[in-house]
């Protein structure tokens, strides 16, 4: 019931920002209608550019079975109680690994990525690595620019070395609602060329793939003949698990033996705020934290 | 606000008349297709319809298409109507399957939908569900039933009577013959005919897609256009 509850009031907070009646600094109604700013595939190639000066990066895993921190949608907008909680929480699990995945949408509004990087630095400062891609808030207003400028590429791979297997990490960026051309081409020759020697293949994108319940409130996802392409592609190249973010509520789902994993948000004041321990060996487990 | 009652009624005055349907007889419809989307690129395809009308209360559709792009889709839909004074009410409801055989996935829809049509504006909202399969029998999950129920919708205009012998419109719509996308991923179209002769008519329809429009960060995804023939008996 609170959640409806949330969910009408959310509703009818978004009509009366559509309405016009409100300024609004969280969302960028005219890029519902007028592409602005940078194109998926423009963003694609700045951030290969990162890629072919800086490589692509190797971390170390102490054990063939790790623990993996995922989270997504901080939506920051002022407080940062989910984010820092989250922190510590990773921070004090000696068993956790030294690297780990945020799905985008980090803040609200259009302020730019300090807040959220003064936040998450103890987790660099410990030696440990955030990767990153972006999500929808945090391209429109232009802030493209400003990712870019903070977190430098939202397109990449990195592997996972542990003593005696292989982990492939793919970061997609879906913020657009699309990988757009370049970006898909990209993505089929990675994995053309790496699937087979990996033990793992785990895809991180923002947007997700499926829609089971009604959770999910205005927003929008792939199109469906990018939905149907992208899930083949994954099956077909034995992706073992795409992560993502975007919905706000968790939901598993397998298709054609591609596990499909959507996290709940950790946006401060959501009644579901949570995020997720993976724990990586031969068989991938996901366990669920819920932040109260 | 008398004023503004005042201007309504002036404007279903104007825009509305009572020919509702321009097809009175049974037809076949022959389309080609040729699109392009940023999945897809370049494609063609083959796109046939059939309409039978049952009396002044019922109509039955069907509709099949091949795409180069490896999609055959097909769909039946049942419409009981009801003429008004001005403009006829009708239901529409459809079965309508996709096999995208290139991906190996195959999906169901079936849907139902209130209307209201005039001669120059159409509006229908309802509700589908969607089930998506695995037609690849050696990968498991086989089977994503997507949301109970999404939202359908289609509101359309045209620029003359449906008695007309040529006509043109366009609108917005989440769905067409073949395809129900997401509630939150709206498609445009515009289309038009002309009547060659008494039953023989030339169609045209183009439809565009962006991706991303309710991510705030909308670009173009694709654009499809069908021209055609139908033949009226």
């Amino acid at each position: 019931m609170n959640s409806e509850r949330r969910d009408m009031k959310r509703f009818l907070i978004i009509a009366v920002l559509f309405s016009g009646l409100t300024a609004c600094d969280k969302y960028y109604f005219r890029g519902m209608i007028a592409p602005e700013g940078e194109t998926a595939n423009q963003r694609f190639e700045q951030s290969m550019e990162y890629n072919a000066i800086h490589g692509n990066e190797s971390v170390k895993a102490g054990s063939d079975n790790y623990l993996l921190y995922v989270f997504s949608d901080t939506h920051i907008d002022g407080s940062t109680n989910n984010l820092d909680r989250f922190v510590n929480a990773y921070l004090s699990d000696i068993q956790a690994s030294p690297f780990l995945l945020c799905l985008g949408d980090l803040e609200n509004g259009k302020d730019g990525f300090g807040t959220f990087t003064s936040h998450t630095a103890p987790i660099a400062d410990a030696g440990r690595r955030l990767f990153l891609t972006a999500g929808n808030h945090d391209l429109y207003f232009g802030r493209w620019k400003d990712f870019r400028s903070n977190f430098n590429a939202s397109t990449y791979w990195f592997e996972v070395v542990a003593p005696s297997a292989k982990d492939l990490y793919i970061s997609l960026e879906s913020g657009g609602g699309t990988l757009g051309t370049s970006q898909r081409a990209w993505l089929e020759n990675i994995l053309e060329e790496k699937s087979g020697a990996y033990r793992n293949i785990i895809v991180f994108t923002h947007t997700h793939f499926f829609m089971k319940d009604f959770s999910q409130g205005h927003t929008s996802n792939f199109a469906l003949e990018e939905t149907y392409d992208l899930a083949d592609l994954f099956s077909r190249y034995g992706v073992d698990l795409v992560i993502s973010g975007h919905d706000h509520y968790r939901e598993d789902t397998l298709f054609k033996g591609v596990e499909f994993l959507v996290l709940d948000c950790l946006e401060d004041n959501a009644d579901n705020a949570s995020y997720a321990i993976l724990s990586i060996g031969d068989n991938i487990k996901v366990n669920f934290i819920d932040i109260k | 606000m008398r004023k503004s009652i005042f201007l309504l009624i002036m404007l279903a005055g104007t825009t509305l008349s009572a020919r509702t349907n321009d097809s009175s007889g049974s037809s076949v419809t022959v389309l080609g297709n040729y699109g392009y989307n940023n999945t897809w690129r370049n494609y063609g395809g083959l796109d046939i319809r059939g309409f039978v009308p049952f009396g002044k209360h019922f109509e039955l559709k069907a509709d099949a298409e091949v795409l180069t792009a490896g999609v055959f889709s097909g769909s039946v839909t049942f419409t009981p109507k009801f003429p008004l004074p001005v403009g006829e009410l009708f239901l529409d409801g459809t079965l309508n399957y996709r096999n995208l055989f290139k991906y190996k996935s195959a999906e169901f829809v079936t849907a139902a939908s209130f209307g209201y049509r005039m001669d120059f504006v159409s509006v229908q909202a309802g509700l589908f569900y969607r089930g998506i399969f695995n037609t690849d029998r050696n990968a498991e999950g086989p089977y994503v039933g997507e949301k109970p129920v999404d939202m359908v919708y289609r509101v359309s205009f045209n620029v003359r009577p449906s008695t007309s012998r040529w006509n043109a419109g366009g609108g917005i719509t989440n769905y067409n013959e073949y395809e129900y996308e997401r509630m939150w991923q709206p498609m445009f179209f515009i289309d038009g005919h002309y009547d060659l002769s008494d039953s023989l008519s030339l169609l045209a329809t183009v439809q565009v897609k962006q991706s991303g429009m309710f991510h705030q960060i909308v670009s173009f995804y694709g654009i499809d256009t069908k021209v055609g023939l139908r033949y009226e008996f």
